[in-house]
């Protein structure tokens, strides 16, 4: 998991404003797995799609580096263009009437190779809890995303979404519930 | 708190270190008396555990490279698009600049060089495969080179004043390539002769033993360390970068251009080629407060060739394979519109008069200079919209056998020494034009 707490990368970001290329690819560096597994679990349907969808995010990032004002972490700045990246995917997926989710998340079911583990009938089995993980809205999963595999704390999840730390602290609530009551009835359909 | 409709909330936040300390304690105090409420943490507790056991998958490390490549591809799309800019641009200058040198140490030849471009690029990473042909290339350079990490030509020059310019030849020629699909050796070359620039760098910046060509050493390393540290950031510390363009600014003659060295008052286009693409680099790496230094010193290129109605050492009026006329067409070649406007309409037709015979003649051996006329043209050629022209000159150079081997037989330059002198400057030209063409 990413560490987002060097100020570092503050100080990387005003270089890139400033037009130093080395700066840059240290940002590109440090968040491009962070990226891919945002997308990977929010919105490809492919690992092209993933790569894309990283590309576009870290140009955009670049075409507006302007903007950025070091009051924000670099990480809520970053991952607020990823989640509206990912939101402009989606609605051209929608307008192209294709189903936009799932889609890698499937094959990534499908590779049993890192399954394995905690399969145990005292745990939920990996497989299970990515099924069950795919069955919750975006609004739900994406708060479980950022929370687990991208590290945010819930404070940062409400300024990247900019919704209110209640808003978080709810839809992770009902995000566990449901996962929960899936994993139960082993309700994955 | 609000103790049963928000408990699995308070839970949840509990798990997740995200509630207070006195919001924890008095949780805790929950537990105590309600042993439903401690079923419920435990199976959120069996989520969080499976939650956290699935695995995160890492990018390639090539991906960070391919994201960069095409956003500077997208920066250079904006303005104008110049496919091959920065090797072709690099190789030429680097050819120019040798035949320079060699002029400016061995012969009474003062005619003045016009430099090649001065719509210089940013640095693009442009990698390509090369074929087992062009790795020849690359294999015996890494066999020569000096467990130092540096080149060193046998009988060039007495002092080895150009072991420093050598070996950032050699080392551009290995970061013009993707160390990544190739053996480590090479990469272990590259590293090693990054390491002896750095360590041959003074308290002053300069890199040169040799106060004669400071100057000249000082652009050319600069220029490979950039283009290194692009490649791999933590080989080159900026410090050093700094340093040199500290010691760059502090050489600028009042022209705006740059002398062999800082003693001397009339400037030099092959040695300035070199600085002025070293301040570039360091602009678009975050240096900052050299505009005005890289606008005066491309005025006085400007100037340069308005004054001078001769591009080349000597009348540009005989065949293209005489090496004479070459820098002639590698200029002509590397000039972009703007000051192609300059340049007689006739030299344009006799240019491509001469490849066109060329053309004709597909079997014929090539030195170097050649070699590298050649590659440079075809960017010309295309400009020029002679596409079948520049195909025909492509498939010549793309079937030569061996190119190191070629290049190094020495038979024609014994001008510059000894085989080992050759033979490094050729093979690190080669990759550089091979590169430049995929």
């Amino acid at each position: 998991m990413t560490d987002y707490s060097n100020e570092e990368e503050v100080q990387w970001m005003l270089a890139t404003q400033k037009g130093d290329q080395i700066a840059f690819r240290k940002i590109v560096e440090k968040y491009q797995h962070s990226l891919m597994n945002f997308f990977r679990f929010m919105n490809a349907k492919t690992e092209r799609e993933c790569e894309d969808l990283v590309q576009e995010t870290f140009m955009k990032i670049y075409l507006y580096r302007e903007k950025y004002i070091p009051l924000a972490k670099l990480s809520t700045f970053l991952f607020r263009i990823a989640r509206n990246t990912g939101i402009d995917y989606i609605r051209k997926k929608k307008e192209q009437n294709v189903s936009f989710l799932g889609g890698y998340f499937e094959e990534y079911l499908l590779d049993t190779s890192h399954q394995n583990l905690h399969d145990t009938k005292e745990e939920y089995s990996r497989s299970d809890i990515e099924k069950a993980l795919m069955r919750l809205p975006d609004k739900l999963r994406i708060v479980i995303v950022m929370s687990y595999f991208e590290g945010f704390k819930y404070q940062e999840i409400a300024d990247i979404l900019e919704i209110p730390l209640g808003t978080v602290k709810s839809r992770m609530s009902i995000a566990m519930q449901q996962l929960k009551d899936f994993l139960i009835k082993k309700d994955f359909l | 708190m609000n103790a049963r409709n928000n408990i699995e909330e308070i839970i949840i936040s509990y798990i997740h270190h995200e509630s207070s300390n006195l919001d924890d304690k008095k949780f805790q105090d929950i537990l105590e008396v309600e042993p439903e409420t401690k079923l419920i943490l435990t199976e959120y507790q069996k989520l969080d555990k499976a939650l956290k056991s699935i695995p995160i998958k890492q990018t390639s490390e090539l991906f960070t490279d391919h994201v960069l490549q095409n956003i500077v591809k997208f920066k250079k799309s904006k303005p104008r698009s110049k496919p091959y800019s920065f090797i072709f641009s690099l190789a030429a200058t680097v050819l120019v600049s040798f035949l320079f040198l060699y002029q400016y140490t061995s012969s009474s030849v003062n005619d003045q060089i016009v430099p090649i471009t001065i719509d210089l690029p940013i640095i693009e990473q442009k990698f390509v495969t090369l074929e087992s042909k062009e790795l020849d290339a690359l294999d015996w350079l890494s066999q020569v080179q000096e467990s130092n990490g540096s080149w060193v030509g046998d009988e060039w020059g007495e002092n080895n004043q150009y072991t420093i310019g050598l070996t950032c030849l050699s080392l551009l020629a290995f970061a013009s390539i993707d160390l990544n699909n190739n053996n480590e050796m090479y990469l272990n070359t590259l590293k090693k002769a990054t390491q002896f620039i750095l360590s041959a760098q003074n308290q002053n910046g300069s890199f040169s033993q040799n106060a004669e060509y400071q100057l000249y050493n000082q652009g050319i390393a600069t220029v490979a360390l950039f283009k290194v540290n692009y490649l791999i950031p933590q080989l080159v510390p900026r410090e050093a970068l700094k340093k040199s363009i500290n010691f760059i600014n502090s050489c600028q003659n009042k022209s705006g251009g740059w002398s062999y060295h800082q003693d001397l008052a009339t400037a030099n286009s092959s040695v300035s080629i070199y600085l002025i693409k070293s301040l570039q680099l360091a602009k678009e790496n975050g240096f900052i407060d050299l505009d005005e230094r890289i606008n005066t010193s491309l005025i006085w290129v400007k100037n340069l060739i308005s004054k001078n109605d001769s591009v080349s050492y000597r009348n540009a009026n005989v065949s293209l394979f005489d090496q004479n006329i070459m820098p002639v067409g590698s200029k002509i070649s590397q000039l972009n519109e703007n000051m192609l406007s300059d340049i007689d309409i006739e030299f344009k037709i006799k240019f491509q008069e001469n490849l066109e015979r060329i053309a004709l003649e597909p079997e014929k051996k090539l030195n170097y200079y050649q070699f590298y006329l050649l590659t440079s043209s075809i960017k010309k050629l295309k400009e020029m919209r002679q596409f079948q022209l520049a195909k025909k000159i492509e498939a010549i150079l793309t079937n030569k056998p061996n190119v190191s081997n070629q290049l190094a037989d020495g038979k024609n330059h014994k001008q510059y020494g000894k085989i080992t002198g050759n033979r490094i400057y050729s093979a690190a030209m080669a990759t550089i034009s091979i590169a430049s063409l995929n």
